[in-house]
């Protein structure tokens, strides 16, 4: 089983919108897949129609007294389950700092789906914390949405450096460039110097798109709903390249 | 026709039980229908229905665009494993079949080869219950009823509900909606309802059993005509050459109907006893070189396995004359089972059996089957007791040959016992009795294998000129065959014995006894 994280420490970024379309090609291409809904809002949970509960809420199971599996449902697409979301999981961080090992524990709640699950994609919450620790720990590939900006590589760039500096397990970080309007200038710009700059960085960027908005009302992942759209076609290509990159991970 | 993974199917006989179902099931969710597929199917299984008897089920569902069957197995546990596009035809022995299904179907097909068993071809629908969030809950399949290919009747339409992980208790609530429409739980490989829409019923028996109160000339002729019938069963797959199993059924057919005549003959006009029994015994004859190569094939890759060191290359020319051999056995036999001579025997013994077993019900046609059987069966225990109380180390093989001649006789006898019988009784006398046989069936193989191979070497040495490492290999054989000989003639005092007390303490005689007052 592997695990891909969709993270970044800013929000409205393209992460959930990434890791619900990815969630879905891997699904697609008979991963048998997880995504779990870190995040309280409940973005993921809602683009899948998922009511956002989860019984007994974070607590629970932070503390084991209930199992991922309790809580896990069935989306609409072969192959593809959901961890909702629960808004107890505001408190994700205080109920984690309550535990033995706190930075380690989505890795060990994830442990009894190994056999169950080829990929699991956690879509985070954007902050640094105790949760975003767990899932840096529980990883093997943090992919991080970059809107083409400057300040946003600056972000980029000390993520990088947190990852380095912990101990223990790393995963590889993949950067990608998120929210790419091809008519701005910097936009283009950035786009083509980035990857060239910045190794982790990928060339497989998302276009910025009104269908990815339309996955709120159509509360599906944009192949389901607009298959032919240069959307569909960008998610395909970073997953593709996300595929490659967890055939290289341990 | 989509299949309903980790769902239950549900069908029902009344063609509107479906169609209340979906309109009940529409008042509690939004209902989200697909448009109609059409499918066809195959369910495969060997003749004596070893997957069906083992809860499995294997369909070939056939493709859109004719590029191959996509294979379903259903396993007991409720595990399906598929496997395909697959491109090979029917029937096909376990050793042709995709990899994935391989280690699922030979422990249970043995030597069998798939059949085709029933075809069917339908439309279904694929839909989905909706919670209020417009997000599925519960998958449906909707199977319209299908058509059998060759059959009168039709495969009744049902409804497949399968719940997604996490709404265990929408599933709950849509499958007591589609109990109170009228529908009943039913396999999801639907492959009993498909058995029984094409005419075959998979929980019949096929033992032919002695009707007692029948006057003894008609239930013997009855007998006789149930395992005419499974002669010519098994006919059409021994000239083809399915599978091996065909010509062992076939054997076992012509030695029990050989069994029947001589120990219940009597009850028959002689004049047809006399022309039957040698007609039978040609046909036994006709049937044994095969047998004798198949099983001396088939047991060859174990006993080559007990070969000092890596030998299997040296018995390579062995098993080419034996393959070569087995075909023109093979051969010879199709010719005497597509004969003329063989259709005028079937048609005659045919002919001749139905006239003597209808019975008017009028008394006075003789003894009754009650009564005959158990005096021959007696008969034929004592015979057994004597002849095997008479076994020494030191008797000669053939005393040993002839008892188990007998041995199967006796067996036979009480295959056929009437159901009245108390089955308990028979089964512990068939238990022992068959422990007896298969030491006697071994001592009696090891010879007749040694045998084989000692002609073998000669023809292989003096033919295609075999290499002394393959004669080698055959000696060595032939020694390991000859201590399995030896072994079981140790044993057979000792199961001889068992059987003797065991059967001495439930006679035969007793054990019918119920059926003969």
């Amino acid at each position: 089983m592997k695990v891909v994280a969709t993270y970044n420490i800013k929000g409205g970024v393209g992460k959930t919108s990434a890791a619900v379309n990815i969630a879905y090609f891997a699904a697609r291409d008979g991963l048998r897949t997880l995504l779990w809904d870190l995040d309280p809002q409940g973005s993921a949970t809602y683009l899948l129609r998922v009511k956002p509960k989860v019984k007994g809420g974070g607590d629970a199971l932070v503390r084991g007294k209930r199992t991922l599996g309790d809580g896990i449902k069935g989306t609409d697409f072969d192959g593809l389950d959901l961890m909702p979301a629960d808004f107890s999981y505001r408190n994700l961080d205080l109920d984690l700092d309550g535990t033995k090992r706190p930075t380690d524990r989505i890795r060990r709640l994830l442990a009894p789906l190994r056999k169950e699950y080829d990929l699991v994609v956690l879509d985070c919450p954007p902050s640094v914390s105790l949760v975003s620790e767990n899932v840096v720990h529980a990883t093997d590939v943090l992919l991080v949405p970059l809107i083409p900006a400057m300040l946003s590589v600056r972000t980029y760039d000390q993520l990088i450096d947190f990852v380095d500096t912990m101990p223990g397990r790393k995963p590889q970080v993949l950067g990608f460039l998120s929210m790419v309007d091809s008519r701005k200038k910097a936009h283009r710009e950035l786009a083509a110097r980035l990857p060239s700059d910045h190794a982790s960085v990928v060339a497989e960027a998302i276009p910025s798109r009104v269908v990815i908005e339309q996955m709120a009302e159509e509360r599906a992942p944009v192949p389901a709903f607009a298959p032919a759209s240069s959307a569909t076609a960008a998610y395909e290509a970073l997953w593709g390249r996300v595929r490659s990159s967890l055939t290289g991970t341990g | 026709m989509k299949g309903v993974d980790g769902g239950q199917f549900w069908s029902g006989l009344e063609p509107s039980a479906v169609p209340a179902a979906l309109t009940a099931l529409a008042v509690d969710h939004a209902v989200a229908m697909d448009r109609p597929v059409a499918w066809r199917r195959t369910w495969l299984d060997s003749i004596d229905l070893r997957l069906y008897r083992s809860g499995m089920a294997l369909t070939a569902v056939e493709g859109a665009d004719g590029d191959g069957s996509v294979l379903e197995l259903s396993c007991p546990d409720g595990v399906t494993v598929r496997a395909g596009p697959d491109m090979l035809g029917w029937p096909r022995v376990p050793a042709r079949l995709p990899d994935g299904l391989r280690p699922h179907l030979e422990p249970v097909l043995g030597v069998r080869a798939l059949l085709p068993m029933v075809e069917a071809s339908g439309t279904s629908v694929t839909g989905r219950l909706l919670d209020d969030e417009g997000k599925t809950v519960v998958r449906l399949v909707h199977e319209r009823p299908a058509t059998i290919t060759g059959g009168r009747e039709q495969l009744p339409g049902g409804l497949g509900l399968v719940p997604l992980r996490g709404y265990d208790a929408a599933g709950e609530r849509a499958a007591r909606i589609a109990h109170r429409a009228g529908l009943v739980p039913d396999t999801p490989s639907r492959y009993p309802a498909a058995l029984r829409a094409a005419g075959i019923d998979p929980d019949a028996s096929s033992r032919a059993v002695m009707e007692p109160g029948l006057p003894a000339r008609a239930a013997v002729a009855r007998v006789l005509l149930s395992f005419l019938g499974q002669l010519e069963a098994a006919v059409d797959g021994t000239v083809s050459d399915v599978d091996i199993e065909f010509l062992h059924d076939l054997r076992v057919a012509v030695r029990r109907s050989r069994s029947a005549v001589k120990l219940l003959g009597d009850v028959l006009p002689p004049g047809l006893v006399a022309w039957a029994a040698p007609q039978l015994r040609l046909l036994g004859e006709l049937t044994t070189p095969a047998r004798d190569l198949d099983v001396l094939l088939q047991e060859l890759p174990s006993l080559t396995a007990g070969l000092t060191g890596d030998r299997r290359e040296d018995v390579e020319p062995l098993v080419l004359h034996l393959a070569g051999l087995r075909a023109d056995e093979q051969r010879r036999l199709a010719a005497g089972l597509r004969s003329p001579r063989f259709e005028r025997f079937r048609a005659r013994w045919r002919a001749s059996l139905l006239a003597l077993a209808t019975w008017d019900g009028q008394p006075g046609a003789g003894p009754t089957a009650a009564e005959v059987v158990v005096e021959r069966l007696d008969r034929a225990h004592r015979r057994v007791l004597r002849r095997g109380s008479r076994i020494t180390d030191a008797s000669p093989a053939q005393d040993l040959h002839d008892l188990r001649k007998r041995t199967k006789e006796l067996r036979y006898l009480l295959e056929v016992l009437p159901t009245t019988t108390d089955p308990a009784d028979a089964r512990v006398v068939i238990k022992e009795l068959k422990a007896v046989q298969d030491v006697l069936g071994t001592f009696q193989d090891s010879e007749t294998q040694r045998d084989t191979l000692h002609s073998l070497a000669t023809e292989l040495m003096s033919g295609d000129g075999a290499s002394a490492r393959t004669i080698f290999a055959m000696g060595e054989i032939a020694a390991r065959l000859q201590e399995d000989q030896d072994t079981s003639r140790g044993e057979f005092a000792a199961v001889f014995e068992r059987f003797s007390r065991r059967s001495a303490q439930r006679p035969t005689a007793r054990a019918t006894a119920g059926v003969a007052r």
